[in-house]
């Protein structure tokens, strides 16, 4: 391998019906450099490995389905907050899934040699992989299987030493739940989708892996003075010290007066309660210290105090305070934070669990379910208790837990009446935290995004506004905007770093993306309009990918409450999306694409984009 | 018009009681005079526009204020009242009746 930054191979293991302390069938293959610079790595050349490992026939939890760790040749460099991506198809959405992850595991898999780990095949019975360079032994995990993500977690750094990073799935995982995230190093989760469930779906509790090797670089000298150049950006960014200080939930306050935070199912866009889960009541309250990921130079997470947990946790992230603060009505940080670590032990994705709980709430106050039907719970918005106890019947699909647990559109199908026009979703995923009513924008990102309900493809209403120019409550310049935000994340997700860190923290373009590959990587010639193109590139790709599985226009497109019902508060009260407004936006979308009116990349679009071979004929 | 935060029969008795004194919180929920998360109170006559109020804060945060969300076209930082956001174009004048919280806080959208 000339490159640097690539550790140069992928390991490929099968695990083949096969029994703790069996020889498993595993190789190891170069990397095709023909398409590195196509495709870099991280969610672009994992996307490539799905698209050829698995196919319309593939189920979600069948044996066969993939499940690909993937980094970049960013990962493990001195660069902002390297992150691996778990790249399968989603449980949750039967479409393209790509999760990221900080903490220390990224690093550790190219340190061990690998870019790229793909996995196929069952294990006979409960087991872990342990990775140690050249070795790979499948293991028992009868001592770890039920445990929760903290347990196991603890038991392996015990058998293995700390220099071993893990990744585990939660009884979640275990019992198929489709949006059970995986977990390492205790706090960082891949959470959305359903990862969790494709672990457990092939026996396989954890993975441990530890590497010896070294990452190099093209030019080291440049890339210390890069870092010295993302320093200052940092002094000069009017957000950055905000974001290191209180880390995501500072959105909180924000996001509820420009009426933008989902409260009690998405029935409102401002919380009364604002002031009692924010983030100076996280300073105050439960705060211990800051925590960061690998190589971050801008740690932006909290550690906080956990109630009932034997260690402390890491959070409750943005996410989490909206879903599973404001959208279930409680105005508790404390009890916040105790769904945060159940949901994280148990291994549950928190804006998923947040979406169906909530959505049970609704159902429950509108009379459409009663007690008899929730296990006699009174699953009341606000009521925390309730939500401690659902979190945990959803977990272990236990009695009207095992009804929500397969997520919020199938729990609708089953309720039925009309809780179908307020089940949350897009295309099966959960919506996270920003309710589109309030910035129109952020539905045709919700729409558009290819692995569901998404906001980390492109987020409008983070952005600066004086970068675009566009229509919060019309469809003026929101196509153009969203395209350009989702192209931005696509070279950072093939790094992997963190794309949060690098836009609100060090607030770069992508000229700098492509100066971070000319020091890692060694291409001289790398510019920011050949990682546009990467960039479309790599969405079409996976546009492709759910086009195969039988998606197309009809799928881009947001939950009835959310497209035609007004918001009742905040500065979007009274606007309706409206199907015109939507369809315009997504026409326009289409058109920049380059894909049909259907929403089908067109062959001329394949074509300058260099993915006729790779993908083959797309049904018509 | 102006005023979301206001129900319509509180803005009526307020109104009637036009230039009675009053008193309003502001607090600053980004970094304005080196420090986050402070706050002050400030007495007010009822019916004084905002820029007004603003105005009898001490100077050197007053220009930070004007330099960080009067000045730009399209200002990275925002002024809510009452938890709701105040329009831009309503920033500047917008009447303040008594018992408000003002906060000013950073455009800062992103988990």
């Amino acid at each position: 391998m000339v490159l640097k930054g690539y550790a140069g191979r992928i390991l490929f293991i099968n695990l083949d019906n096969k029994k703790a302390g069996e020889a498993l069938q595993y190789k190891t293959e170069p990397l095709d450099e023909k398409i590195l610079r196509k495709l870099i790595g991280g969610r672009g050349y994992g996307a490539y490995l799905l698209y050829n490992l698995s196919g319309p026939t593939t189920k979600p939890l069948d044996p066969q389905n993939p499940f690909i760790l993937s980094t970049g040749p960013l990962t493990g460099t001195p660069l902002a907050g390297s992150k691996f991506a778990v790249i399968t198809k989603s449980p949750l959405t039967g479409l393209f899934l790509d999760s990221y992850s900080g903490g220390e595991l990224a690093g550790e898999i190219k340190y061990a040699g690998y870019d790229h780990i793909v996995i196929q095949g069952r294990c006979a019975q409960p087991s872990y992989l342990f990775i140690e360079d050249e070795k790979v032994e499948l293991r028992d995990a009868s001592h770890i299987w039920g445990k929760t993500t903290f347990d196991a977690e603890e038991i392996l750094i015990k058998e293995h030493g700390g220099e071993a990073k893990i990744l585990v799935t939660g009884p979640a995982g275990e019992k198929l739940v489709p949006f059970a995230c995986v977990c390492t190093d205790y706090y960082h989760q891949s959470g959305r989708g359903g990862a969790g469930a494709v672990m457990g779906s092939k026996n396989l509790k954890a993975i441990a892996v530890k590497g010896s090797k070294d990452v190099t670089v093209s030019d080291s000298e440049g890339l210390k003075k890069f870092r010295q150049y993302l320093q200052e950006k940092f002094k000069k960014s009017q957000f950055g010290d905000l974001r290191v200080k209180y880390g995501t939930p500072y959105t909180t306050t924000t996001a509820s007066a420009i009426g933008v935070l989902p409260t009690r199912n998405f029935q409102q866009g401002s919380f009364e309660g604002i002031e009692k889960i924010n983030c100076f009541t996280i300073k105050e309250k439960i705060w211990i210290s800051d925590h960061g990921c690998l190589g971050c130079q801008a740690p932006c997470m909290n550690f906080v105090k956990a109630k009932k947990g034997k260690i402390k946790l890491v959070g409750p992230e943005y996410e989490t305070i909206a879903l599973l603060g404001s959208n279930v009505g409680v105005d508790d940080i404390e009890r916040i934070a105790e769904f945060n670590e159940l949901c994280d032990a148990y291994g549950v994705d928190t804006i998923s669990c947040g979406g169906v709980i909530a959505f049970a709430m609704e159902c429950y106050e509108k009379g459409i379910i009663d007690q008899k039907m929730t296990d006699g719970l009174d699953l009341r918005f606000g009521n925390a208790d309730a939500v401690v106890e659902m979190i945990i019947k959803i977990a272990k699909r236990d009695g009207f837990g095992n009804v929500l647990a397969d997520g919020v559109k199938k729990a609708a199908e089953r309720i039925g009446k009309e809780s179908p026009h307020f089940a949350i979703h897009v295309k099966g995923m959960e919506l996270p935290g920003y309710e589109p009513r309030g910035a129109f924008a952020m539905g045709l990102a919700y729409a558009t995004a290819t692995r569901g309900g998404c906001h980390r493809r492109a987020k409008p209403v983070e952005i600066p506004q004086d970068r675009f120019k566009y229509d919060n409550f019309g469809f003026e310049g929101n196509a153009q905007m969203v395209k350009k935000l989702q192209d931005f994340r696509e070279p950072v997700h093939c790094g992997i770093l963190c794309d949060a860190l690098l836009r609100f923290c060090f607030e770069l373009e992508m000229k700098d993306i492509a100066e971070m590959y000319r020091l890692v990587v060694g291409w001289e010639d790398i510019s920011a309009p050949e990682l546009t193109q990467l960039a479309e590139r790599i969405y079409t790709l996976t546009r492709c990918y759910n086009v195969r599985e039988g998606m197309d226009r009809k799928d881009d497109t947001l939950p009835p409450r959310i497209l035609h019902d007004p918001l009742p508060d905040g500065p979007g009260q009274g606007k309706i999306i409206g199907d015109e407004t939507f369809n315009k936006m997504l026409d326009e979308y289409y058109f920049l694409r380059g894909w049909d009116s259907n929403g089908i990349p067109t062959p001329e679009t394949l074509d300058r984009l260099g993915l006729t071979d790779i993908v083959g004929a797309l049904p018509k | 018009m102006g005023l979301p935060n206001l129900v319509e029969g509180k803005i009526i008795r307020a109104q009637t009681m036009e230039n009675s004194k009053t008193q309003v919180q502001i607090r600053f929920l980004a970094f304005f005079g080196g420090r986050d998360n402070w706050g002050v109170d400030l007495d007010i006559t009822t019916g004084e526009t905002l820029i007004k109020v603003f105005g009898r804060i001490e100077q050197s945060i007053y220009e930070e204020i004007e330099e960080k969300l009067f000045r730009p076209q399209h200002p990275r930082y925002a002024i809510a009242i009452n938890g709701k956001i105040v329009p831009q174009d309503q920033m500047k004048e917008i009447r303040l009746w008594g018992g408000e919280k003002i906060t000013l806080m950073a455009r800062l959208v992103g988990g």
